[in-house]
């Protein structure tokens, strides 16, 4: 069974679609990436998926949960990681990730799994006790892969996570979510980077006002032909 | 459930950690302490002065020389109310409701008749005892420190990011709640513990004290809820802290007038003037005449042969003037319970000002305890005359009484007026309220769900 599966998904703001008859489906541990300009539905199909909106027609399933009808169920299975990862200035890394993960009934997990999710996350032992008001970008992202790996989650969500990192942060973080993909997670990320998009995706699908318009393999293609298919359909700049 | 406890716990250690938990805590402490200290020495001081007064009475009356019943009656006698305990929870109307009985013949004193403006529980100023104190400031304290509660994490981001993390907004709308009704409530602890104490060691009954602080408890619940929803719909912190200070300000401040102004439009009462003069004139030229033959043939069936003409006289005199003065006051009682009846229901639309009005009467006195006291005083009156009446009437020139004949006057006019009307309410507003919070964090949940979005 497919992790997840999107059938002819559209989402309508008044007369607006923001998302027209999407369709697609993909398996555990497959890294697939929403690629496309501001506007064109990403974080709208990310918002579907995590039972944050309502689709006007067509089903959003994870795993065997239909996500509309019982979202909380649904994103017990996931983990989110926005573009800016909220967590409470006042408490540590560590604190962060032992109360998130409780919301979610971690409560038992043990203090060695939470420092083991932090070392895997890559987030550096001595940052783990600081106070989060004195974090990175970066460091936030990876207290939110800690969180997403303490509570297992079977597929994650990313919306824009490379945007306003430092090329070697932003390489380090594709590196956690290959090897968090490798272990069987699912990803799906939406960018407007075409070339972390190669770079991280099994797949990627481009969209356009709202309808998958085109899906690449990023393995099989160089950077130069990932960057003319992606030219090829909102044109050269001027 | 685990997710509730851990918002709670969090929310718990934010306060903590910024400071806020303390801060509230200490402040309505130390003001509700305070109050609670200076209306226990307030009390005491009053009860000494009252006692002292009623001693004052009967001793200056019995030191008259002159104990001739009839001179005794007209010169008159104040039996004052002992002030209960209770007013250190909550004053209630106390300030407002007549506070002593006077024994006088012919009931031609204008002290007897009664002042209906001052009586009225419109006007009243700054709330007094440990329990509007407490109703005021703990919700007030707690809007300035915690008006954020949500509204700050949907901002941050936080709130979004917990409920597409998987956290149900159930456990975080919940656990905020909880959060700040265990702040409220320790923060009311200390003050409501002690002022209870203080007025329970001077004779208030236990129950009652334990009945005041489930009342003010479950208002400090009903304002978490009412925080916790106006922050979850509110997108900006200080959105919350307006609206919220908006929503104390007519519960507490505005709205009791209000209700007080539209009550006396509805069910309008003459002034004390008018009442005055229509009574003055009403007894000015009383013919006693009827009234003394039916008190004479009344002794006579009692045995009493040779009534005392001038017991006669004074019996006659007390009977026809109160039966004169019913017509003016009954319709007056009936206006000021119909008053009473407005302001019950008016106060319903302010959780705050139904809790007060309910605390008044659990303490001390609400406004219809006051009306009963006026019924039963006047009746109380009546019938230790009648008594004097009587035992002189029995004997001409007899003695006025020992001091302990007077005081069995004294507790059974009193005795007569312990029994208060019953408060059709109740804690209704309170249980009203309730329902409508738990409604209000039915709304938080949505809120907090639709701010993930």
């Amino acid at each position: 069974m497919a992790l997840v599966n999107l059938t002819e998904v559209s989402k309508l703001y008044g007369d607006k679609a923001a998302v027209s008859s999407l369709s697609l489906k993909f398996d555990p541990g497959e890294v697939l990436c929403l690629l496309g300009p501001n506007g064109a539905g990403k974080t709208t199909t990310l918002k579907m998926l995590l039972g944050l909106e309502k689709p006007s027609s067509g089903s959003v399933s994870v795993g065997d949960v239909d996500v509309p009808s019982r979202p909380d169920e649904a994103r017990r299975l996931m983990a989110y990681i926005p573009e800016m990862v909220a967590l409470h200035e006042r408490f540590s890394g560590m604190e962060n990730l032992r109360y998130f993960s409780a919301l979610v009934g971690g409560s038992d997990l043990s203090s060695a799994h939470l420092e083991d999710c932090l070392r895997r996350s890559g987030l550096e032992e001595e940052a783990w006790g600081r106070r989060l008001s004195g974090y990175s970008k970066g460091m936030r992202q990876k207290v939110g892969v800690a969180i997403a790996l303490a509570k297992a989650a079977q597929l994650l969500v990313l919306d824009e996570p490379t945007s306003g990192l430092d090329p070697k942060a932003a390489f380090e973080f594709a590196e956690l979510i290959r090897e968090v993909g490798a272990q069987g997670t699912g990803v799906i990320m939406a960018t407007h980077d075409l070339f972390r998009a190669k770079d991280m995706g099994d797949r990627v699908i481009i969209l356009k006002d709202g309808k998958a318009v085109r899906e690449l393999d990023p393995k099989a293609m160089s950077y130069d032909e990932v960057e003319s298919a992606y030219l090829g359909i909102f044109g050269e700049p001027a | 459930m685990s997710a509730f406890l851990s918002v709670t716990k969090r929310e718990l250690a934010i306060m903590h950690r910024s400071r806020t938990l303390w801060l509230l805590i200490a402040l309505v402490s130390l003001i509700g302490i305070g109050t609670a200290v200076l209306e226990h020495r307030a009390w005491a001081e009053e009860s000494a002065q009252r006692g002292n007064l009623q001693q004052q009475e009967i001793g200056q009356w019995l030191g008259l020389g002159d104990t001739h019943f009839h001179t005794a009656a007209h010169r008159g006698l104040f039996l004052v109310q002992p002030i209960p305990a209770g007013v250190i929870l909550d004053r209630g109307v106390w300030d407002f409701s007549g506070s002593a009985i006077w024994l006088e013949a012919h009931q031609r004193n204008a002290a007897q008749l009664r002042a209906v403006d001052a009586q009225a529980f419109i006007g009243r100023g700054l709330p007094r005892g440990v329990g509007p104190v407490l109703l005021w400031i703990a919700p007030l304290l707690t809007i300035v420190l915690f008006h954020g509660i949500v509204a700050s994490d949907r901002r941050s981001g936080v709130l979004a990011f917990s409920v597409s993390s998987g956290a149900p907004p159930g456990a975080i709308a919940l656990g905020k709640f909880a959060a700040l009704s265990i702040a409220g409530l320790v923060a009311i602890t200390a003050p409501a513990v002690l002022a209870i104490g203080l007025a329970t060691s001077g004779g208030l009954a236990i129950i009652d004290g334990l009945a005041w602080l489930s009342a003010l408890a479950a208002t400090i619940l009903i304002a978490s809820a009412v925080i916790v929803a106006v922050s979850a719909a509110s997108k900006r912190t200080v959105n919350a802290l307006i609206l919220l200070l908006m929503l104390w300000f007519v519960a507490v401040v505005l709205w009791p007038r209000v209700a007080a102004q539209v009550t006396q439009i509805v069910a309008p009462l003459p002034s004390s003037q008018v009442v005055r003069s229509e009574a003055e004139a009403l007894v000015h030229d009383l013919d006693f005449s009827k009234a003394e033959e039916r008190i004479a043939e009344q002794l006579r069936e009692e045995g009493i042969a040779q009534p005392t003409p001038a017991a006669v006289n004074i019996m006659a005199s007390e009977t026809a003037t109160a039966e004169a003065l019913v017509p003016l006051f009954a319709p007056l009682e009936d206006g000021m319970a119909r008053q009473a009846a407005w302001m019950d229901w008016l106060s319903l639309a302010s959780p705050l000002f139904a809790a007060d009005r309910y605390l008044d009467g659990v303490a001390t006195t609400s406004d219809r305890d006051q009306i009963a006291f006026e019924q039963d005083a006047e009746e109380a009156r009546l019938a230790a005359q009648l008594a004097m009446g009587r035992e002189w009437a029995k004997v001409e020139g007899g003695d006025a009484g020992s001091p302990e004949a007077w005081g069995a006057v004294i507790d059974a006019s009193f005795a007569q007026i312990e029994e208060r009307d019953a408060r059709p309410l109740g804690p209704m507003g309170v249980v009203l309220w309730l329902i409508i919070a738990a409604g209000l964090l039915a709304l938080s949940i949505r809120s907090v769900r639709a701010a993930a979005a």
